[in-house]
């Protein structure tokens, strides 16, 4: 009830209140404007521009030491870049501090002050801005209600389990109403089946508040399914921003296709690259055509050809352009069976295939021939020196 | 070496069930030269008379009755109170910068720190009673620079003795002090400013509150070893200046009235454990929901 007239007032400037679902009410754009940071002589971010829309849902996902954290921490004011601009709305935010910026925040291990229940965390920014005494409480009210935590409101942080504690620190963040709502690894500490159902639930709320969110992860699996755009870093660079799709299925690096699912890396020299697309004389045997974003590769270039597991196929039929091999392993994980096949080249190649109930599995030893789904299924790079 | 699973009988431990043996040693140390002494120390303020003939409460009426111990007991706790808050006024400052420098800084303010318990107590005092006599450094800095027309009169008062006596007790409050505000989480100080606190609301309401098992940690320390800090109470406090050690020990050693001597220390005793259990139980109650 309380969580519905929360949502309602968050509406309400609105102009037509809309249903729930509608997305982009109360949100803001960010723009990241070549940012580059330096930490004494290491670059932790380098050049990066992003431009994410007002109501949007957005990860950085890079492994770790690759700047996404430091950028968080930018854009929360934590810290100071040393090159670029931040700019929240239509304002450029590089001297406000992190209080003037209109964020919340929701930290990797929470950060709950651990010498306040559950009730005087949620209010500590309302108390901080001088909200008067009585709207605190209503609004204390309102938020432990949107978390499902009116009970606990009593507690200290450590008598919560680790989502209780994640609804605290979400309650406290959404509670001073801001325009960004900033999440560190929000769900590295919870375990699986509490993830997905936090995920769920931030999912929702981030929707129904249509608050401008950016996550930083690791975990692919989470961006993938979280966010509208992902914004794929390495070694401080920004590799691809894109829809999940996009990043999925067109990765724009090597690093990207490999990162992002998994691929395998099949070495070989470029016959032909025009239009976006390429053919590729594979070491193991085949030409095979495939997608690709350099232009600057030409005939006889050496190159990589990454193609996914899922988008192989075991031929039943001899054909031109097949790879051979030899099955090495057969791993039935029950949806589907990992072969791992041994090319002509000495190369290594996963095969996903459907598993089929009765049938017998490949045996290690039978030769078999290999081929991509689609052109589209392969993506060519420039092979790394 | 066997690997004990759940099903095979785990071979016998030589001391299996005897690990409390290995403290006895020190136990029997204790006994001997400390609870023993003790309770020597019990029986011999029982005596009624300094010649030690019979027993009964006399040195203790003895010691209530007079407004002159009173005094004495009176401004010796007091003496801890004044030196505790002053080092821990100066103390935390210093534990702050502590935890926000660098390495190299680090190191340096460390060693600043525990500089006075590397000295010995003796030379340590002299050099502040060389700093604060009448031609000392203070003085003479004061009257080049104008600032006074005759030498202050520092030194035998209780204010340089207060002033030696935080200098030497800095470590125990600030190494306390630092080893809990290094544990403060920093998300927790930036969470709390990206919610709107200011660095003194943050303050207040963070720091202060998290670090308070380390400032009665730190206070513990410096009260009981300031109010018993007898050379340096004696040397920069001077003959003038009775605080409870001193009269100790001059009941003691230039008066032999033990009995007395060991009344006063019974109650000397029992006030800086009041003292002292009083600032734990505030310790205890702070640290209940900080550390889980």
């Amino acid at each position: 009830m309380a969580a519905l007239q929360f949502a309602r007032s968050q509406h309400r400037k609105a102009p037509p209140p809309s249903t729930e679902t509608s997305a982009t009410p109360g949100g803001v754009a960010v723009t990241l404007d070549g940012i580059t940071h330096r930490f004494g002589t290491s670059t932790a971010v380098n050049d990066v521009t992003l431009e994410i829309k007002a109501g949007e849902m957005v990860a950085l996902l890079g492994p770790s030491g690759c700047g996404k954290t430091t950028l968080l921490r930018i854009l929360a004011g934590f810290q100071t870049q040393t090159l670029g601009r931040v700019v929240i709305g239509d304002r450029v935010v590089d001297s406000l501090p992190p209080a003037g910026r209109g964020i919340g925040i929701v930290f990797q291990n929470y950060a709950l002050f651990p010498h306040m229940t559950v009730a005087q965390n949620v209010a500590y920014g309302l108390e901080a801005r001088g909200t008067p005494r009585d709207a605190v409480r209503a609004r204390v009210e309102a938020m432990l209600d949107l978390v499902k935590l009116d009970a606990m409101r009593d507690r200290f942080p450590k008598q919560l389990s680790g989502g209780q504690q994640q609804r605290v620190a979400l309650a406290r963040a959404l509670a001073i109403q801001p325009s960004i709502l900033l999440l560190d690894e929000p769900f590295a500490a919870l375990d699986k089946n509490l993830r997905l159902d936090m995920q769920i639930e931030i999912k929702q709320l981030q929707r129904r508040f249509g608050i401008t969110t950016i996550m930083v992860t690791h975990d692919q699996e989470e961006a993938l399914s979280m966010a509208d755009r992902i914004a794929v870093l390495s070694r401080g660079r920004l590799e691809q921003f894109g829809t999940p799709e996009e990043v999925y299925d067109r990765p724009a690096s090597l690093f990207v296709n490999s990162f992002v699912g998994s691929a395998n890396q099949l070495k070989g020299r470029i016959m032909r690259n025009a239009a976006g697309t390429a053919e590729v004389a594979l070491d193991a045997g085949a030409v095979l055509s495939a997608g690709t974003f350099d232009t600057a590769l030409s005939a006889g270039d050496p190159a990589v050809l990454c193609v996914r597991p899922e988008n192989l196929r075991l031929a039943a039929e001899p054909a031109p352009q097949q790879i051979p091999g030899t099955v090495e392993l057969a791993l039935p994980l029950g949806p589907v069976v990992v072969y791992e096949v041994r090319t002509a080249d000495g190369g290594q190649v996963k095969v996903t295939e459907p598993r089929v109930a009765g049938a017998p599995l490949r045996a290690a030893g039978t030769p078999v021939r290999l081929h991509p789904v689609s052109p589209q299924a392969c993506r060519v790079f420039a092979q790394p020196a | 070496m066997v690997a004990s699973t759940a099903d095979t009988v785990a071979p016998a431990k030589p001391l299996a069930g005897l690990e409390w043996t290995l403290a006895l040693p020190l136990t029997a140390f204790f006994a001997v030269f400390f609870v023993t002494p003790l309770l020597l120390l019990v029986v011999v303020s029982l005596f009624a008379d300094s010649e030690m003939t019979r027993f009964g409460l006399d040195q203790y009426a003895k010691f209530f009755g007079d407004a002159f111990n009173w005094k004495v007991l009176g401004s010796t706790l007091f003496l801890g109170v004044k030196v505790t808050v002053l080092t821990l006024l100066f103390g935390y400052p210093l534990a702050w910068l502590y935890t926000r420098s660098g390495p190299r800084m680090q190191s340096a303010l460390i060693l600043v720190v525990i500089l006075p318990l590397l000295t010995s107590v003796v030379v340590r005092t002299f050099a502040w009673v060389v700093i604060l006599g009448r031609d000392g450094i203070v003085n003479n800095l004061l009257l080049t620079l104008g600032l006074a027309e005759t030498p202050l009169r520092l030194l035998y008062t209780e204010n340089g003795l207060v002033a030696a006596l935080v200098q030497v007790q800095m470590p125990l409050m600030v190494l306390p002090l630092i080893t809990t505000l290094t544990r403060l989480d920093p998300n927790l100080l930036d969470a709390s400013s990206a919610l709107g606190a200011g660095p003194w609301r943050t303050f207040f309401k963070v720091t202060l509150p998290l670090s308070l098992p380390g400032i009665v940690a730190g206070c513990l320390l410096t009260y009981a070893a300031s109010v018993t800090a007898f050379i340096t109470q004696s040397l920069v406090g001077g003959g003038q200046l009775l605080f409870m050690p001193q009269y100790i020990y001059q009941q003691t050693i230039t008066l032999h009235n033990w009995p007395f001597a060991a009344a006063i220390s019974m109650v000397f005793m029992v006030s800086v454990l009041g003292v002292v259990m009083l600032l734990n139980l505030l310790g205890r109650a702070s640290k209940g929901y900080i550390h889980a």
